[in-house]
């Protein structure tokens, strides 16, 4: 991680400026890694626990 | 100072009673199913203590709840005193002798019909009639918080409407049309039936009509805890919201979706033709989108409020959010919960797969991550940082307040992890003895259902911390100036970007087509089918 800190004695809102300009890339990466984990974790249930029991009327 | 000050605590305190009896009967429920002897123990205990919890959490605490933080947040924003107040009271009277007959029922054993009330279980005619109540008060709330808008936007024609004032509206239009179903259940069939002015009932219809209701009822607990997620939580942080527009985009897909959905409660119903199913498994999924969308932008705001603080990297922004205040770390735990209850939803969701977890205790697990944790933490995090600004005096007990949220996330991993995995080994749910005489394959779910009753302690725990600082703050909190209700701005204000998403006439009239479409014909084929009514009985 990188410790480097904006100054807050800066003039202005402490630390406001270009903090909503950045890119969200922290939230876009959780974000990524959740959704991913959403259809790997959907997709194991339905084919290693759901079909594997077999059809409900065969 | 809030005009309505009274008026939302009176709300606010209705839901933290009814939250605080419901919890004991929660605590009750899991170490029954434990199988631990206790004093008292009985099937007829057992399913009075599930009916009167889900009733209090799911119908009473959420929807007194929601009302009291909605007056609250609406005067404050549009800045202007509620419409009517008198009939405001009024329909609070009506919702709370409501309240009072149902919980009398079901307390006297007269009303053991769990909170879902599916027929052909029958329970004592007051205790439909104090729902029906119920509802109709919620309706006035409802006219009251409508008037107050629209007289507003008669004094403000081209103002925008405040984002807070936007998600409650939302949270209005879905419960309208949600509380059409349960009320034509309610005063269409149940009430005659109970009565005796009917001999028998429709068991089917009455689940469709239902779950009209039963679904958006959850879009009716999350949009508010989706509110303070968006307009208090990032001003905890010290940040900002990071998108106005998509916050309105969110609430506003919530009162197109949140209705359109409510058959995937009946894959396994008959009488429904199967299209139709897969129409609402369709919608379902696609209500996945909004969450989604949600998650986004409160962690970005998050994400905000850290690099406003100076962090620079790619996750050092968490380490300065303010996770020992109640209200953040409440909001942020049920945001990761709710992040694997949405998981386990879309298994639910699915056609095929619901038949593996219908009815078991996988259900259970799963809204418990949704309403007794998303919606739930968050309205306890929202009354540790609502109730001293209303009542005029610190919170008390602030240790406690601070390790309640942590206790119920871990309580609730515990409980609601086990309850998944015992449903997927095929443990039904609300079933008293579940050894079933010893056969084989309940042995497996003996260490599941310890787990999950531990972590029902831990619940417990927790909640009673809750209620204890409630108390604490109403009756013995240091009293102080007002301090006044401030909602999160946006990075950027929205000025005239988007305007199309505050009509909310346009998407009530949209929200309505897509129930007709999605229900009209299921309705209609199911009436059109020779049906055979049952007779009502009660096991105890």
């Amino acid at each position: 991680m990188n410790d480097e800190r904006i100054d807050p004695s800066r003039e202005g809102t402490p630390g406001l400026e270009g903090a909503g300009e950045s890119h969200p890339r922290g939230t876009l990466a959780i974000v990524g890694v959740y959704g991913l984990l959403f259809v790997l974790g959907w997709l194991f249930i339905y084919f290693f626990v759901f079909v594997p029991r077999g059809a409900l009327t065969p | 100072m809030i005009p309505s000050r009274k008026l939302a605590l009176a709300n606010l305190w209705v839901a933290i009673v009814a939250f605080t009896v419901a919890s004991a009967m929660a605590l009750m429920q899991a170490l029954s199913r434990a199988d631990l002897d206790l004093p008292w123990r009985s099937a007829k205990m057992y399913y009075l203590s599930v009916t009167a919890h889900g009733v209090l959490m799911a119908l009473v605490f959420t929807t007194f709840f929601i009302m009291g933080l909605a007056y609250a947040f609406t005067e404050r924003a549009l800045d202007r005193p509620i419409e009517g107040p008198k009939f405001a009271w009024a329909s609070f009277w009506v919702a709370i002798v409501g309240t009072l007959m149902v919980t009398a029922m079901v307390l006297a054993g007269k009303a053991t019909v769990l909170y879902t009330f599916y027929p052909p279980l029958q329970a004592h005619s007051l205790f439909y009639i104090g729902l029906a109540l119920l509802v109709i008060g919620s309706w006035g709330w409802c006219w009251v918080i409508i008037r107050t808008y629209l007289a507003w936007k008669r004094e403000n024609p081209d103002a925008r409407t405040p984002l807070p004032v936007h998600g409650i509206l939302a949270t209005i239009i879905v419960w309208l049309i949600a509380t059409v179903g349960v009320a034509a259940e309610v005063v269409l069939l149940l009430i005659p039936w109970s009565l005796g002015l009917t001999q028998v009932i429709d068991p089917v219809l009455a689940r469709m009509l239902f779950w009209w209701f039963g679904h958006p009822l959850v879009y009716f607990w999350l949009i508010p805890a989706y509110v303070v997620w968006y307009t208090v939580a990032p001003k905890v942080a010290g940040g900002k919201l990071f998108s106005d527009p998509l916050t309105r985009l969110v609430f506003v897909m919530f009162i197109l979706l949140s209705s359109p959905v409510g058959l995937h409660h009946q894959m396994v119903d008959p009488g429904i033709a199967a299209g139709w199913k897969m129409f609402h498994t369709f919608n379902t999924m696609l209500i996945l989108f909004p969450s989604l969308l949600t998650a986004f932008t409160v962690i970005a705001s998050f994400e905000v409020a850290g690099r406003m603080k100076g962090a620079k990297g790619w996750f050092d922004w968490l380490e300065e959010l303010p996770w020992s205040d109640p209200t953040f770390s409440s909001v942020a735990l049920a945001m990761i919960i709710f992040a694997i209850g949405g998981f386990g939803g879309a298994i639910n969701a699915a056609y095929g797969m619901n038949a593996m977890v219908h009815n078991t205790a996988w259900i259970q697990g799963h809204f418990h991550l949704t309403v007794g944790t998303a919606t739930a933490l968050t309205f306890m995090g929202a009354a540790y940082w609502l109730m001293p600004k209303l009542l005029g005096r610190d919170l008390e007990l602030t240790l406690l307040a601070r390790l309640q949220p942590y206790l119920w996330f871990m309580g609730m991993l515990l409980f609601s992890i086990a309850n998944h995995m015992t449903g997927l080994k095929g443990m039904p749910r609300r079933v008293y003895q579940f050894d079933y005489g010893g056969s084989e394959i309940a042995q497996q779910w003996i260490a599941g259902t310890g787990i999950s009753a531990v972590g029902g302690f831990f619940l417990f725990v927790s909640a009673a911390f809750f209620a204890l600082v409630m108390l604490g703050t109403g009756l013995a909190g240091k009293k102080r100036e007002q301090e006044p209700i401030e909602f999160a701005e946006p990075l950027e204000p929205p000025g005239g970007k988007a305007r199309l998403l505050d009509k909310m006439g346009l998407w009530t009239g949209l929200a309505i087509l897509l129930m007709l479409a999605a229900y009209a014909l299921p309705l209609i084929q199911h009436l059109s089918l020779e049906r055979f009514g049952a007779r009502g009985f009660s096991p105890f």
